[in-house]
């Protein structure tokens, strides 16, 4: 019957370094979105509510839910990501 | 002209190649990874479709992907401030996801298939919709209309398509509705409410529905401001899809239809409460799919609709739009969900680029095909002892005598289909008479919830016998099992496994020119029992991605409990010794995280 290798120490050491590599990348990722949704996103929603920025249509009065689109033509409209 | 469109980064990862206006391949990553609603770069499904086409990626006029990522990225992060302080966990989620791989769509492509610089294009997600199904329709002009969740920011689109004034066929959505307030989010909520997965889990709630009354649609119909041309918009107090990443809907929710219902609870058809929840929302829903089409109509004036998106799976809003829906004909993409926004990518800017034919799309079996020396290898390799039928007339002979004898059938046969719908290509097929068909199906072969309904394949010339389809040509969803019709109440007993219970089912119409084979086997069973329809179910166990390759199916036919199995004339009629399987272990499921858009 085939028996697994057990890994060597060595290996075993390095995939806990590994492992504790990736937990402290996604600590710091967390870390560092956090910041930036209080020091970025935070500052300009304000700057937005205060000059009354309504972005997802909540508040706004309107007749009706469509909103009409600019004519583009085909072949531009698919040059860039954005 | 050789264009591949590719859908990716959200859910259902597919590619498709157009080659001079033709789809000639198409198939979605899951198929080959095994990983149900893949996400990832399908580098197996391109791969597949050009070297089915016999094409180098070097021999690419274009890439096409099915969306505009930054585009995406303005709507995420308006949400972000719209919603701040609260969505601080949605952001880091959303954040990381997009540093990480969805800001460099281009480059993952071009490094992924070595393409050269510029030849990857960006089609926005509703207008890959839109070309999904107009650019595969068979109609010369048309109204277009799009219902999903969400793609960048639209959730809804109306447009119109017809011929050019220099020759070639145009395109144009007209009007969109925009993000939070969207119909496909708002029935996405309540699939998370009743216990299931969002994304996935949208079929279960519409099945579960006909247990219920919708008492509560007012209560929904609350939820939202119509302004009577089918747009409408969400009360988002309603709703936390926008700013928790983990919850759809808020407190308000539970107080005013009860406590949601836990993923692991059991049977929600014994919950009278869940079963009413389920029919209000799906009522509603086939209210405002209703409003919109009128809409579409009217901008229009065109008798003729074309509709994609992910709402337009569903199949008994279809069949309510078809009976009492503005339009004489409709076209519904069989691939309605992002997976088809591969193909409408390609589609677009084959029509974009040149000046291609139109292609009408009368079959979705776009996908792998194998031998038959592969299907004995790999009979061979499980140790499952086979015949050889020496042709067609035998094979469906053969496997319409099983039937009739009340076994289930793996049935693997020809190229796999496009969209998740099996139709006769990677189906598990049954005796659809008795009533009892449908819980073995459910608890011995499928391992999947009781109450889930299964759909009839009918051979297209018996149609209107036991179905009420009206008169006139044969609507076209039905031939790719996108709407419910109600059965024929003189009809229904002889129906019980697949006439849900309220009498509809999700047919399928199966002609003679278009699949031979299969219409051949329906009426070899007709001709024997007296109905000339089966059971066809997708063959795949709950959890799973459906068979593609015939060691998919031999795998599939051991862990359930199939009496039989057909792999193209190959056939299988003993299985292994020993007690029959239980319910497996799930398979590998793409995560869940994605299910809002972000």
């Amino acid at each position: 019957m085939e028996t697994e290798e057990r890994p060597s120490r060595w290996e075993r050491l390095r995939r806990r370094l590994r492992e504790a590599g990736r937990a402290a990348a996604r600590t710091q990722a967390a870390v560092l979105f956090t910041l930036a949704y209080v020091l970025v996103i935070g500052p300009a929603s304000m700057v937005g509510r205060l000059f009354g920025a309504d972005l997802l249509s909540r508040r706004r009065a309107a007749k009706t839910g469509w909103l009409e689109r600019p004519a583009r033509a085909a072949r531009e409209s698919l040059d860039g990501a954005g | 002209m050789r264009i591949l469109g590719v859908s990716f980064d959200y859910h259902d990862a597919a590619a498709a190649l157009v080659v001079d206006g033709v789809p000639v391949a198409a198939a979605q990553e899951e198929r080959f990874t095994r990983v149900k609603h893949d996400r990832r770069l399908p580098e197996s499904a391109a791969r597949w479709c050009l070297s089915r086409a016999g094409l180098a990626f070097g021999d690419l006029d274009a890439v096409v992907f099915y969306e505009k990522p930054f585009r995406k990225l303005s709507r995420i992060l308006s949400n972000s401030l719209e919603t701040f302080p609260h969505s601080a966990a949605l952001f880091r989620r959303a954040a990381g996801a997009w540093l990480d791989e969805r800001l460099w769509v281009g480059p993952r492509l071009e490094r992924a298939f070595g393409l050269a610089p510029g030849k990857v294009l960006f089609c926005e997600h509703h207008v890959s919709h839109a070309a999904s199904a107009f650019f595969a329709s068979p109609f010369d002009e048309a109204a277009v209309l799009v219902v999903d969740g969400v793609g960048e920011w639209a959730t809804a689109s109306v447009g119109r398509g017809r011929r050019g004034a220099d020759g070639g066929w145009e395109l144009t959505l007209d009007a969109e509705m925009r993000y939070p307030h969207s119909l496909g989010l708002l029935y996405s909520a309540f699939t998370a409410y009743l216990g299931f997965e969002v994304n996935e889990g949208e079929y279960k709630v519409m099945g579960l529905a006909p247990y219920g009354r919708p008492r509560f649609a007012d209560e929904i119909r609350a939820m939202l401001k119509p302004f009577g041309d089918g747009s409408f918009r969400l009360d988002l107090d309603w709703f936390a899809f926008h700013r928790d990443p983990a919850r759809a809907f808020a407190a308000r929710f539970e107080s005013a239809f009860g406590p949601a219902r836990a993923p692991d609870a059991g049977d929600p058809a014994q919950d009278a409460r869940l079963c009413d929840v389920a029919a209000s929302v799906q009522l509603v829903c086939e209210e405002l799919v209703l409003a919109m089409a009128r809409e579409a109509a009217r901008r229009t004036g065109s008798k003729n609709l074309c509709l994609a998106g992910g709402v337009a799976l569903n199949a008994t809003a279809n069949g309510r739009l078809l009976r009492e829906g503005p339009f004489a004909r409709v076209f519904i993409q069989p691939a309605a969900g992002d997976a088809g926004g591969a193909l409408g990518a390609a589609l677009f800017a084959a029509h974009a680029l040149g000046r291609p034919p139109r292609w009408e799309m009368t079959r979705a079996d776009l996908g792998p095909e194998y031998s038959t020396a592969e299907a004995a290898a790999a009979l061979t390799r499980a140790g499952l002892p086979f015949e050889e039928l020496h042709d067609d007339a035998a094979l469906s002979g053969r496997v319409a005598q099983l039937l009739a004898a009340g076994r289930v059938v793996g049935w693997h046969q020809g190229r796999s289909e496009w969209g998740p719908r099996a139709l006769g290509g990677r189906s598990i097929l049954a005796d659809p008479r008795a009533a009892e068909m449908k819980r073995a199906l459910n608890e011995k072969i499928k391992f999947r919830e009781l109450f889930r309904p299964f759909a009839p394949s009918v051979a297209a010339e018996s149609l209107g016998e036991w179905f009420d389809v009206g008169p006139g040509p044969t609507p076209q969803p039905y031939r790719f099992m996108l709407a419910t019709v109600p059965v024929k109440a003189e009809r229904r007993a002889g129906l019980g496994a697949v006439a849900h219970v309220d009498g509809s089912a999700r047919v399928q119409s199966v002609e003679k020119a278009l699949s031979p084979l299969y219409h051949r086997l329906i009426s070899d069973f007709g001709a024997l029992t007296g109905t000339p329809s089966v059971v066809n179910t997708s063959f795949n166990l709950k959890g799973e991605a459906m068979v593609e390759t015939p060691d998919d199916a031999v795998a599939t036919f051991l862990a359930s409990g199939m009496d039989a199995l057909a792999v193209g004339r190959l056939l299988v009629t003993k299985r292994p010794d020993g007690p029959l399987p239980g319910r497996k272990p799930w398979a590998a499921s793409a995560t869940p995280s994605d299910g809002w858009g972000w």
